[in-house]
């Protein structure tokens, strides 16, 4: 698979992605309103979407919704995305991780995940895209399991739990500042174990 | 909080800010602080892309259907479908609206005398009932009475949790909208209020309700009115001027023969010759009196939330038809 993600030199110092051939041309063909174009990258990242904004939701319903929206975003506004600056995975992870976010913090008062568990783990049109999800997602785990128990915590509460650091100190007990610390331990950790593994999810 | 944060406080708020686990104030100056300090958006793309793939580590196939939601979606902002768009953008600001609703303000009285929860049950009992007219029904109550449905609704949902009624409305706004993404609804007659209506028509109708009841729900929590664009009030004060022959009609109003022209200000405003009863063209050019008000205000007065005495308009021309216009604007409004 050739290289996709990323590859930010040290240089002049701003993000610069490389964007695949693939990203560049996806980019091209959605400001033309090219809807097979939304089709590939649907079939190419919906279980990345879907299975992010269920996990942050904890409910089928608020997940397809996230899903749409972010889907449905990026057809409206296709020059928000520019694959200069960032991968398109990045892109639709970080609008999906938000959307889910405010949508639980819209919930939070009345009701708390409790359907978490009824969330059904299904799967599998396409049999290559989802070794490639599988084997990402095996690696994520990995790089999570790298980090000390207490990043990992906080990590996890801040991302999956849709917390503030805040609200992550309050809940572990700890003061602000340590959760801000671990936070960002644990990110550079990820961060630092899982970009030898960016080309991943090149096309 | 207004407090001053240094350059270096908001630098280690990055990783929580690529977390989204930043207070919205706190989230803003981060990005003000990468505006103003191109030479970390490195940092800062390095760190997006680390939480994105802490989120790999959830790939979970979607259910088949979301493919086609989508689709759909993309379909009707793509067809210049602007009736679909307007249905879909208020149902999303009603579902905000139901949202933020806390069960401490169940019981606030609305201006239509409903309590605010009570008011939730009614546009449930709408979006159901136009669910119903468009042959794709989500309840086993099929009065077609507006009222009478509600009282029934009421009485169903009073009992449960306040989720189960926003839930029945969701069931109605999907039917609906699975029902106007069907090409066939185009050249579908919806009864709706008692009148025969485009397909367009009728979501646009609903459209307004679904504007009107937002707005009291934010009035009666003391929050300002929020109305949809100029470009959305544009199709429903077209709607009005429409259905305004045959309210002057159910009302007892017609003149036969004659003309008023309406002038309706402000975004989403415009010009309407309207003939003073069902049969018939207007006049073209010569109308017996000129209407002029503002646009929001006038579809406020058509929704019976502005009464004909306190709308700010003037009149040139016979005033008699105008007043008679004021009042039978409404003659559709229902709550």
């Amino acid at each position: 698979m050739e290289s996709l993600v990323s590859s930010q030199q040290a240089g002049d110092g701003a993000a610069r992605a490389v964007p695949s051939g693939w990203e560049a041309e996806i980019g091209r063909r959605l400001r033309g309103g090219d809807e097979a174009a939304l089709g590939e990258v649907y079939d190419q990242y919906s279980s990345f979407v879907y299975g992010l904004a269920l996990r942050v939701i904890g409910e089928q319903r608020g997940a397809e919704d996230v899903s749409q929206e972010v889907f449905v975003y990026l057809w409206e506004r296709p020059e928000v995305f520019d694959p200069e600056r960032g991968a398109l995975r990045t892109w639709l992870g970080t609008l999906a991780h938000r959307r889910a976010v405010d949508y639980v913090r819209r919930e939070e008062a009345r009701r708390r995940r409790s359907e978490r568990d009824a969330a059904c783990r299904v799967t599998v049109p396409d049999v290559e895209e989802l070794a490639t999800a599988l084997v990402t997602a095996e690696r994520v785990r990995a790089a999570l399991g790298v980090l000390p128990p207490e990043q990992r915590e906080a990590i996890e509460l801040a991302y999956f739990g849709g917390r503030t650091y805040r609200e992550v100190a309050d809940e572990l007990d700890i003061p602000e500042g340590t959760a801000k610390s671990r936070l960002r331990l644990g990110l550079r950790r990820v961060a630092a174990v899982l970009e030898p593994e960016a080309s991943e999810f090149a096309t | 909080m207004t407090i001053h944060r240094s350059d270096d406080l908001l630098v280690e708020l990055l990783p929580a800010y690529a977390l989204d686990a930043c207070d919205p104030d706190e989230a803003a100056a981060v990005e003000a602080l990468l505006r103003r300090r191109p030479e970390l958006a490195r940092e800062a793309a390095r760190l997006a892309d680390a939480a994105a793939w802490i989120g790999a580590a959830e790939a979970m196939e979607p259910p088949p259907r979301l493919r086609s939601m989508v689709f759909e979606q993309v379909r009707a902002a793509t067809s210049g479908d602007a009736a679909a768009r307007l249905y879909r953008a208020e149902a999303d600001r009603v579902a905000r609206e139901f949202d933020d609703l806390d069960a401490a303000d169940h019981d606030l009285r609305t201006p239509n005398g409903l309590t605010a929860r009570e008011l939730v049950v009614h546009v449930a009992a709408q979006e159901s009932l136009l669910a119903q007219s468009v042959g794709r029904p989500v309840e086993d109550i099929d009065s077609p009475d507006i009222e009478e449905r509600t009282a029934r609704f009421v009485e169903r949902y009073e009992a449960r949790p306040y989720a189960d009624v926003v839930a029945a409305w969701r069931r109605a706004v999907d039917a609906v909208q699975a029902w106007a993404a069907d090409p066939t609804s185009q050249e579908a007659d919806v009864e709706w209020l008692g009148l025969p209506m485009s397909r367009d028509d009728a979501l646009v109708a609903r459209s307004f309700e679904n504007w009107v009841h937002r707005d009291d729900l934010r009035k009666v929590r003391g929050r300002p009115a929020a109305p949809p664009s100029g470009a959305e009030v544009h199709l429903m004060a077209e709607l009005s001027m429409q259905t305004l022959p045959a309210a002057l009609q159910l009302t007892g109003r017609t003149r036969p023969g004659h003309t008023a022209r309406v002038v309706l200000t402000g975004d989403g405003g415009g010009e309407w010759l309207v003939p003073l009863d069902v049969a018939g063209p207007p006049t073209l050019g010569s109308p017996d009196v000129t209407l002029t008000t503002d646009v929001v205000d006038w579809c406020l007065l058509a929704a019976e939330r502005i009464e004909p005495g306190e709308l700010v308009h003037t009149v040139e021309g016979d005033a008699e038809p105008a007043e008679e216009l004021l009042v039978a604007a409404s003659a559709f409004a229902v709550l």
